[in-house]
């Protein structure tokens, strides 16, 4: 790709990491873990050597993709936000298929595997995004005619977007932000393990896609938000955090009756064939007839 | 390649200077539980769920103890400056001495926890 974005964000990202320390220091001493924030780092710093090792990759499937469709929309100016935005439908379907079938959430995982809420978290990027397939929700935008150079340049954005809502030092954006726009509340609803928030806001830029699609959920500042995964991972190794829930399905599939083994790969994460886990809407449903 | 490489070396070298930061900035505490009222919203929190109908934190709020009215024990863990809840699975060894519980897990996995309970350790110890 002649143009990535992200890399030239990477110093930015270093420096708003470093205001926000400072930040917790005088204001919430509790948002950074020194250990959590390692783990962070260094799973960020693998995310970057696994993408440069196959980002050639996706970008050859995309162009191969492009080639074999009779629609081209080019370069023009209109073409770049018309991208973005469905771009960005994209990231929500793959984003809600990373939290709803477990051979995608077990290549996402480790980005929610932290209890704490902050910017470096927003660089617990997956490692095996590859291995899973997961390039497969932007191919549709490469058939449907836009410049692979385009579809990845609108991803790098979108993904930068996400960086700064990563964060507890922001309460609430204007009314007519949080109407329209993923922000760090939204976001924060998203990392919460409470009940009410498990599978909700899926956005990457735009929030429109959760309120249009039925996933979005508000912040309550009366239910303190805990934040992580339901099982947590408990660990401050990195690589256990990006592998865990891929050697899971393993011995899941590995010990489970014939005609139960795909489910473990497709159904949603939690789903087990003898009901003795909890899915997300079982553990939302427990929780409604407590309250 | 060179640029990748330098590219690399700066990110690592970025990350080894945040790390330091956080640690001087005093961030390696770590955490306790504030009250009662938190440890039950962390047990909560437990897959399937843990409604305690006794409780008790370690003296210096690093962890906690709690039972539920099924007479499952689960324990309040840290790990750096948060708490995860882990309900015990039977066969779960609890033992009283001097004044603290300590918990063996049946996992051959798991690591041993230790709560500073004072006077009480021993009942928890009893109420296996």
């Amino acid at each position: 790709m002649p143009f990535n974005p992200v890399t030239f964000a990477i110093p930015v990202f270093v420096l708003l990491i470093i205001a926000e320390l400072l930040w917790a220091r005088l204001r919430r001493p509790e948002a950074y873990e020194s250990r959590d924030t390692a783990t962070s780092l260094a799973i960020g710093l693998g995310s970057t050597v696994a993408g440069g090792l196959t980002g050639a990759a996706v970008a050859a499937l995309l162009a191969w993709t492009h080639s074999i469709t009779p629609l081209s929309i080019g370069w023009a100016w209109w073409a770049w936000p018309l991208c973005f935005v469905l771009d960005d439908l994209a990231y929500y379907v793959f984003h809600r298929s990373a939290h709803r079938v477990r051979w995608f959430w077990a290549s996402h995982v480790n980005h929610h595997s932290s209890q704490h809420y902050n910017l470096s978290t927003a660089l617990r990027q997956s490692w095996t995004g590859f291995f899973a397939l997961s390039f497969i929700f932007r191919l549709p935008l490469a058939f449907a005619g836009f410049e692979p150079g385009m579809i990845l340049v609108c991803g790098g954005f979108n993904l930068i977007y996400q960086f700064w809502i990563h964060t507890e030092s922001i309460k609430r954006m204007p009314h007519w932000f949080e109407a329209v726009m993923n922000t760090p509340s939204h976001h924060r609803v998203h990392h919460a393990v409470n009940a009410r928030y498990l599978d909700r806001n899926y956005a990457g830029t735009f929030i429109i896609w959760d309120r249009m699609f039925g996933t979005f959920a508000a912040e309550d500042d009366e239910d303190r938000l805990r934040y992580g995964i339901v099982h947590q991972l408990g660990s401050f190794n990195p690589l256990k955090a990006v592998f865990h829930e891929w050697l899971a399905i393993g011995r899941d599939v590995w010990r489970a009756p014939w005609r139960h083994k795909l489910s473990y790969l497709w159904r949603e994460p939690g789903w087990s064939h003898d009901g003795s886990r909890e899915t997300s809407e079982m553990i939302r449903r427990r929780w409604a007839e407590r309250d | 390649m060179d640029a990748q490489f330098l590219q690399f070396a700066g990110s690592l070298a970025a990350i080894a200077a945040v790390i330091a930061l956080t640690h001087f900035l005093g961030f390696s505490r770590a955490g306790r539980i504030a009250d009662e009222a938190e440890a039950r919203a962390l047990f909560a929190l437990a897959p399937g769920g843990f409604e305690p109908v006794a409780l008790r934190l370690d003296e210096e709020r690093r962890g906690a103890i709690a039972r539920d009215d099924a007479g499952r024990h689960a324990v309040l863990v840290q790990h750096g400056g948060q708490f995860i809840a882990k309900v015990l699975e039977p066969g779960a060894q609890l033992t009283a001495m001097d004044g603290r519980l300590i918990i063996r897990a049946r996992e051959s996995d798991a690591k041993q926890i230790t709560l500073r309970l004072g006077e009480t350790a021993k009942n928890w110890a009893a109420s296996t």
